[in-house]
């Protein structure tokens, strides 16, 4: 029997549709269909001014906008050579694990709601406005928050940002030690999570797996510390990684990385110079040349390239999308399992149809 | 049998009801009389029960909406929907009690949807007969007092529960004929469910019913009163045993696997629409209330407190027990829904694991300890042999 999961069915968060075969409960072959949200943005990228198309990076994936836009940003900076201050690398820092904080509660929601847990959903939600609110403090927006730029940032930190985001850390440290004792002691969520939808070291490595599904199947590959980009590099951090490869390591890892997020914030707010240019001017034009650059985002590695022509528009933008790399090994964990496991499976993977189509 | 609240009503003069058996007198033989005088009673009975129930159902709904989607959400569930019980304390007063009235009568406004391809006859038959309709027969055997009862047949619960067990034919009846692959899957999950979580109920039960040796509310209360403590306390094993297996009777979470929202939309009940819907949701929690009705007289005592604590009272104040039983309902049914607020939800297999391999054989062990004492030591159970 054929079921079609979408493109309007709970289990996907997204427009997409997973076509699943099954015997009984039990699922023999899956099938992904995307594209329901393809909106040509490579190609429009190549007929606009490179500063004009950072607003579109924000919009690849809705609930990490910040890395994107940082992905883009750098990879501009560094095909043309600029050198961005210390003082704006460190607010990108703490953008970017802010926002890593709001991406993977936005993920625990939406996981527990696929096992049952419909509190958490709310729960989650809640924290995450708090860190939603700090990030539309300093930037004005909830959402597209259009804040790094070639040469810096639009604009420094407001007053009290030092004080609000230090409270910040503390309230979320506590809370989420909370949730996670109310999950992890629960063993009708154990029973969902552990041993379910299992990827092997190999089969990660081979089916091109990255970000969390990576380090839950036992690769220690995160690239804040294999090719540290902004100011990874000068503060302690540590990648975590779980060996079972099931939807249980795969929330851990998330979990834990959390915490080294805040972790990192607090670093990175002691150590911030008061000092330093917030925004230089960059050159007009992208020089002659390509560049490939990758940064770890919430879901994985994402990596932008792009070729300048010696011109205002960039001759080619191809972007990477680590959600689109995770979603090829989706219809390969389902096989064998149960139909009720399909909806944690994918949930812990964490796809977001945004940058998946693009 | 019967509560006795009409009785007086029937009698004579003393009010206008009175008039009924004068009028029908020249009408019918003067055997005939007084059958139709126990059925005008028992009907008003059955009203009664009836509104109580359904009442109840509607409080159980508002009660979750508040509680479980209310405030453990970090809402405050409805709050506009109620009577008008004006401004004062600097605050509007509203609790959002008519807000399930409201929804009702929204559900029957709205279209009723047949699907084109389902099997017409078993889609509209098959839901109301066997879903809907068996739950509401039942009134006639819950208690609401230390003796008030409409009837108190020898068979007792047992027809609750062969009344129970017509609900999962009617899910799989709704969810195979509306030609849905969800609805489908969900039937058979309900099927498969309620069978295998039947046999650890029932067996929970049978170790109330040998030591009471009896299968009415009534008698099973009755005795819990000699023995100072509830069941719960003396066979807890028991106990959860039933907490457990109501559970997955009720599709409730952890065990609501037919209607898993995740993965199969809403289940068995994903083609029914407007009222269909909002009577297989009613349904659903009008047997939680007769399942919490069931543990409260099983195993919390009934009407009776425990260590004998105003028993002669009880026995003769029938507003006391009455409020009694509900304080003691509510407080099952909040149980429930703290579960469900806190809990996800287990995988169709797991479930089955839990019944067949958890709880049959805890459930033997329970009988087995429960033959233990009787043989041994059968003054714990109040028996003098």
């Amino acid at each position: 029997m054929y079921i079609h999961m979408g493109p309007q069915h709970p289990v996907n968060h997204g427009l997409w549709t997973l076509k699943v075969k099954t015997a009984g409960e039990l699922v023999i072959d899956a099938e992904v269909l995307i594209g329901y949200v393809f909106r040509m943005i490579e190609k429009i990228a190549e007929s606009r001014p490179y500063n004009a198309i950072q607003p579109l990076t924000n919009r690849l994936c809705y609930v990490s906008g910040m890395s994107w836009e940082a992905s883009y940003t750098m990879a501009v900076e560094k095909l043309m050579g600029v050198e961005v201050s210390k003082r704006a690398q460190y607010i990108r820092t703490i953008m970017l694990e802010l926002q890593r904080i709001a991406s993977h509660l936005t993920w625990l929601s939406a996981y527990s709601t696929d096992v049952g847990v419909v509190t958490m959903l709310v729960i989650a939600y809640r924290e995450r406005e708090y860190v939603l609110d700090l990030l539309e403090h300093v930037t004005g927006s909830r959402m597209m928050y259009n804040y790094f730029t070639a040469g810096g940032l639009r604009r420094d930190l407001p007053q009290g940002f030092k004080e609000d985001c230090h409270n910040l850390t503390h309230y979320l440290e506590e809370r989420l030690k909370e949730y996670k004792a109310i999950l992890d002691d629960s063993k009708v969520f154990l029973l969902r999570s552990e041993n379910v939808g299992i990827i092997t070291k190999n089969d990660a490595l081979n089916l091109g797996a990255t970000g969390p599904v990576l380090r839950a199947s036992g690769v220690q590959a995160d690239l804040r510390k294999i090719e540290p980009y902004l100011v990874y590099d000068e503060l302690e951090f540590d990648i975590p990684m779980r060996t079972s490869g099931d939807c249980y390591a795969r929330y851990e890892i998330r979990m834990e990385e959390m915490f080294q997020s805040i972790r990192l914030i607090r670093q990175a707010l002691d150590q911030i110079p008061l000092e330093g240019e917030i925004l230089q001017k960059p050159p007009r034009k992208l020089p002659k040349g390509d560049i490939y650059f990758r940064t770890e985002d919430p879901r994985g590695e994402a990596a932008f390239y792009i070729i300048g022509n010696d011109d205002r528009i960039p001759y080619r933008v191809k972007i990477k999308s680590p959600a689109y790399s995770n979603l090829a090994i989706c219809n390969y964990i389902l096989k064998g399992g149960k139909v009720a496991d399909i909806a944690p499976t994918v949930a812990s993977i964490d796809l977001c149809m945004g940058e998946i189509d693009r | 049998m019967g509560y006795g609240l009409y009785d007086w009503l029937l009698d004579g003069w003393e009010w206008w009801p009175g008039i009924i058996p004068l009028l029908i007198e020249p009408l019918v033989p003067p055997e005939h009389i007084g059958p139709i005088r126990s059925f005008v009673i028992d009907s008003l009975e059955m009203t009664t029960i009836l509104v109580f129930l359904i009442v109840n159902t509607i409080l159980l709904i508002w009660l979750e909406r508040k509680i479980s989607s209310g405030r453990a959400w970090t809402a405050r569930g409805p709050v506009f929907i109620d009577f008008n019980y004006g401004h004062f304390f600097g605050r509007t007063w509203k609790f959002g009690l008519l807000q399930n009235i409201a929804e009702f009568l929204k559900f029957f406004s709205k279209e009723d949807i047949v699907p084109e391809k389902a099997d017409k006859f078993p889609f509209n038959v098959g839901f109301f007969a066997f879903v809907v309709a068996p739950p509401f027969i039942l009134g006639a055997l819950l208690p609401l007092g230390a003796t008030l009862v409409i009837a108190d047949p020898a068979v007792g619960f047992l027809l609750i529960f062969a009344l129970f067990s017509l609900y999962p034919v009617g899910v799989l009846i709704t969810g195979w004929s509306s030609n849905n692959k969800y609805s489908l899957i969900g039937g058979f999950r309900s099927a498969v469910q309620m069978i295998s979580y039947e046999i650890p109920l029932m067996l929970s039960i049978a170790s109330v019913v040998l030591v009471t040796n009896s299968f009415s509310f009534v008698e099973i209360a009755k005795q819990q009163a000699t023995l100072l403590l509830p069941f719960a306390i003396l066979m807890p094993i028991g106990f959860i045993i039933f907490m457990a297996a109501l559970t997955a009777e009720t599709e409730r979470v952890p065990f609501d696997i037919p209607e898993a929202e995740a993965e199969l939309v809403m289940g068995w009940r994903t083609e029914l629409t407007g009222f269909r819907y909002m009577m297989s949701m009613a349904t659903e929690y009008f047997i939680l209330l007769i399942g919490a009705f069931i543990g409260v007289f099983l195993f919390w005592g009934g009407p009776y407190l425990p260590f004998n604590l105003f028993k002669h009272e009880i026995e003769t104040i029938h507003l006391l027990a009455f409020l009694i039983i509900l304080v003691k309902l509510w407080i099952f049914i909040f149980l429930y829904i703290w579960v469900r607020a806190s809990l996800p939800r287990v995988r169709p297999d797991q479930l089955l694991d839990i019944g067949w391999k958890g709880l049959i054989p805890l459930a033997i062990l329970n009988i087995i300890y429960i033959v233990l004492i009787m043989l041994y030591y059968p003054q714990f159970f109040g028996v003098v042999p």
